[in-house]
């Protein structure tokens, strides 16, 4: 930008910057210091009796409640029980959604069927339908598997069926320009292209399946992570209570963490 | 847990804290209170064992004492007693849970007054057997033992009574499935599609199933186990700061126990139908938004003077602790407070 | 092996989008189909490939196709249509997987095309690594190794730019000039057209109909030279006026699909 000056010379200016911002930097730092930040500052109100630890246990007790339950063993006990019915649970769920995301997917016949079907169950809250669950499936491991599969099975559903509808048409076209059989298309062209989208749905069912494990050890558990925090809720054990909450938290950390593994390998390619 | 309807499961998922008051339904039912009456907000379960605060509200007993009554109804008895200690309720009026007692182990509760008992001709909380386990030959509460007994959660009334009747009949609890399911209809739909063999749950979860011919009634607690179900409870601030408007309530509250427990007990502590009997399920069927026929099949007993049975209350505590459900050290005298409170005359 | 194109007509819905076409390609011919966007190019080829159901009209290959041949009709696309998950010589092997062959014969095949189509160097690599031109040169190499009697090619170029464009075009014509393929290159660029063909169909806008058909009567090695200048000049001025007047109304009309 120049000015005329009253003699006719042009003044220099320099172009001040004013780009910059609206762009997401990494800051690890960041996170850890207010992470610790907020636990230092929760800690001191409640050492300062600020807060009432009938409403909120400290996380020194939190912690306690974490080491107590480690060195019973109970807490293995709780994760192995509870473990395996999300393991389970999720695997029946999601091959199930899988299957029947792919043949929604594929065939007209199974969208016009499926997608209504879909539509209705999955806004059903699974906790209304615990007593039918209990008449239909009794207390023993099969209501609390199902509950879990249940939940997952819908997400993955329509995660597949979004993943496959996704699927580049001409990459479908070119599969049958070479004259590949249907059932290369699917496994060859179909899946590995749907398979972002599978992945992303993964990431909520396994949210889910932590979720209702809860909701499945209502059903006559003893042990599990749920049922351990339904009776910790139960008798107001608020530092119990919260120490499983930390460790459904650390699950979650652990399993978002292992899917991006899986990502980094599996879509290598994108 | 007190007898009648939990129909939630909404407690567990937020057990602390002012989200408690979330939960409940803020209903008025004294409409005319007078301008400069004080305002006392009463947390009761919406079941029938609260009986004497409706009768109390709708007779007018609060408003003659100075207090404008606001019944707040939540769920569930757990979240009442945590919203009297974060002060958004005035005065509770439910059934002990684990909870009840971790809380008032920490001096934030003090009890004032009794609640429902379980007495013998009333039918609050009973065992129901399914149609399989009573034709296999399970008849009675004593022969229990090897069988599965499903109720809401451990800790629970329903968790108490079992222990109770165990302590009775001599037998080990440890010999007893027990099946915690959450809410009382999962466990009557336990016993009647015969996963377990018993179900415990209150008469009004229990009896539809035992009138769709699925499952028998074994015993009622009432007949087989005495025991103070819960109390009238204020917080420990409450307590030390509003002495005078606690006694005037218990004036009104008690006037309203005399009432009920007159019109439907007979002398001999029986549960009787008199001329009055009729009115007090009206206003229990109002208050609650049940019919007069549900009311009437579950009618809970209720102390005339709201009388604590504080052995009774000893006794609770010293199994919870045993159980490991109330853990820190505290004296149990400490939470029942001596100014408000009429004791139960000990045999 | 020769190819007849003859669709009466063709539509989508209520829309006509091709009518009366008849082409016919002979071995060892390149046709160029020139058009403005929206004429129904692609949608011919298409359908002469059998990746599209004419809505009356036939296709039909005549003559024998080359005894190692194992796919006729042969696209090669103008997104490149890779799969992103398989490296170079897993996307140019790929057609041949459903085909019984031997291991041997299987490489050969593969190796023979990186090799014509230079990306020996990069077989192991995935498409996101290679350029737009290396990419194309995938597709390429895909659709020889299947030794193709016809070669569709819908704007194979016209994803590049004009640096790329104009090296892989020379490339090309070595490709399609050295194999007795029938060829048919679908493209809106004219120049393309004028370098590659020897005949060049002009397609009206739509309903697409033959509006003319040119032929270049200077054999393409010759085009470069000084002397087909003019003659080459004159042939495109021609072309374009052919095509600009189509090419402005199909501008300004509104899209349909």
């Amino acid at each position: 930008m120049t000015e005329i000056t009253a003699g006719g010379a042009s003044v220099r200016r320099e172009v001040a910057f004013r780009g910059g911002g609206f762009i997401a930097m990494p800051k690890p730092a960041y996170s850890w210091i207010a992470f610790a930040g907020i636990i230092a500052l929760w800690q001191l109100a409640i050492s300062a009796g600020w807060i009432d630890p009938v409403f909120l246990p400290s996380p020194a007790s939190i912690v306690e409640a974490l080491w107590q339950l480690t060195v019973s063993g109970d807490l293995w006990k709780h994760l192995s029980i509870s473990l395996a019915r999300i393991g389970s649970g999720w695997l029946i769920g999601s091959g199930l959604g899988l299957i029947v995301g792919v043949s929604m997917g594929l065939t007209s016949a199974g969208r016009a069927i499926g997608m209504p079907l879909v539509s209705a169950i999955y806004p059903v809250p699974k906790i209304a339908l615990l007593p039918l669950l209990i008449l239909w499936l009794g207390i023993g491991e099969t209501p609390k598997v199902v509950t879990i599969a249940s939940g997952v099975f819908f997400p993955t559903v329509i995660a597949t069926l979004a993943g496959v509808d996704s699927v580049p048409r001409n990459l479908i076209a070119m599969a049958q320009s070479f004259n590949l059989p249907t059932r290369s298309i699917v496994w060859k062209v179909l899946l590995p292209s749907a398979l972002p989208g599978i992945l992303a749905g993964f990431r909520i069912s396994v949210s889910t399946a932590l979720l209702l494990v809860v909701a499945a050890e209502m059903i006559g558990a003893q042990y599990g992570i749920g049922a351990f925090l339904l009776t910790a809720g139960n008798l107001m054990q608020s530092d119990d209570l919260m120490a499983g909450v930390v460790i459904l938290s650390i699950l979650g950390l652990g399993f978002g963490a292992g899917l991006t593994a899986l990502e980094r390998v599996l879509l290598r390619w994108r | 847990m007190t007898k009648g309807r939990l129909v939630t499961t909404s407690k567990q998922t937020a057990p602390f804290g002012r989200a408690a008051a979330a939960l409940c339904v803020a209903a008025l039912l004294c409409a005319a209170s007078s301008a400069d009456a004080e305002t006392v907000k009463i947390g009761v379960a919406k079941s029938t064992t609260a009986a004497p605060v409706y009768v109390a509200v709708a007779k007018g007993f609060f408003a003659a004492e100075g207090i404008d009554p606001q019944v707040v109804f939540f769920e569930a008895a757990q979240p009442v007693a945590v919203a009297v200690v974060s002060g958004d309720i005035d005065v509770g009026v439910t059934g002990f849970t684990g909870g009840f007692y971790a809380l008032a182990g920490q001096g934030a509760l003090k009890i004032i007054g009794a609640h429902s008992r379980e007495v013998p001709g009333f039918h609050g909380l009973g065992y129901f057997v399914s149609e399989k386990a009573a034709a296999a030959g399970l008849k009675t509460v004593k022969d229990i033992p090897g069988h599965s007994v499903a109720f809401t959660t451990v800790g629970s009334a329903f968790h108490y009574s079992l222990a109770l009747a165990a302590e009775k009949y001599g037998f080990d609890m440890q010999t007893v499935h027990l099946e915690p399911l959450q809410s009382n209809p999962n466990a009557a739909s336990a016993v009647a599609g015969g996963s377990v063999d018993i179900a415990m749950v209150p008469s009004t979860s229990g009896l539809p199933v035992v009138q769709r011919g699925q499952a028998k009634v074994l015993a009622w607690v009432g007949d087989e186990t005495t025991w103070q179900l819960g109390a009238t409870f204020i917080s420990a601030k409450t307590a030390d700061t509003r002495g005078d408007m606690v006694k005037r309530f218990m004036n009104a509250y008690r006037k309203g126990a005399r009432l009920y427990h007159d019109a439907v007990t007979g002398p001999d502590e029986l549960p009787k139908n008199g001329p009055q009997t009729a009115e007090m399920i009206a206003i229990i069927a109002k208050a609650i938004g049940q019919t007069d026929a549900e009311v009437s099949t579950a009618l809970a007993y209720a102390d005339p003077d709201e009388r604590v049975d504080v052995k009774d209350i000893l006794h609770q505590i010293a199994w919870y602790r045993a159980q490991g459900m109330v853990k820190g050290e505290f004296n149990p005298e400490d939470m029942i407070d001596k100014r408000y409170m009429i004791p139960y005359p000990q045999k | 092996m020769d190819v007849i194109i003859d669709v009466k007509r063709h539509s989508y819905d209520d829309l006509l989008v091709l009518e009366d076409i008849k082409i016919q390609v002979r071995e060892g011919e390149i046709v160029a189909v020139i058009g403005p966007s929206g004429c129904g190019k692609s949608t011919l080829l298409g359908i002469a490939g059998g990746i599209l159901k004419p809505s009356e009209g036939k296709v039909f290959l005549e003559g024998n196709a080359p005894p190692d041949c194992l796919n006729p009709l042969t696209f090669i696309f103008q997104d490149f249509a890779l799969l992103p998950w398989r490296t170079v010589e897993q996307n140019v092997g790929l057609p041949l997987e459903h085909h019984k062959l031997s291991t041997s014969d299987r490489q050969a095949r593969i190796a023979d095309a990186l090799q014509r189509t230079g990306l020996s160097d990069f077989a192991k690599a995935l498409p996101k690594q290679l350029s737009g031109g290396m990419r194309q040169r995938v597709g390429i190499a895909r659709a020889l190794v299947v030794k193709p009697a016809v070669l569709l090619m819908d704007e194979p170029l016209s994803a590049l730019d004009a640096q790329t464009r104009d090296l892989l075009m020379e490339d090309f014509l070595d490709l399609l000039l050295h194999e007795r393929m029938a060829g048919i290159y679908i493209t809106h660029n004219f120049q393309e057209a004028l370098r590659l063909a020897d005949r060049v169909v002009v397609l009206s806008r739509r309903p697409g109909r033959i509006k003319e058909v040119l032929t270049i009567p200077i054999p393409q090695l010759e085009r470069t030279n000084k002397a087909a200048l003019a003659p080459l000049a004159e042939l495109g001025d021609r072309l374009w006026s052919l095509i600009r007047d189509e090419a402005s109304v199909a501008d300004r009309e509104v899209i349909h699909d």
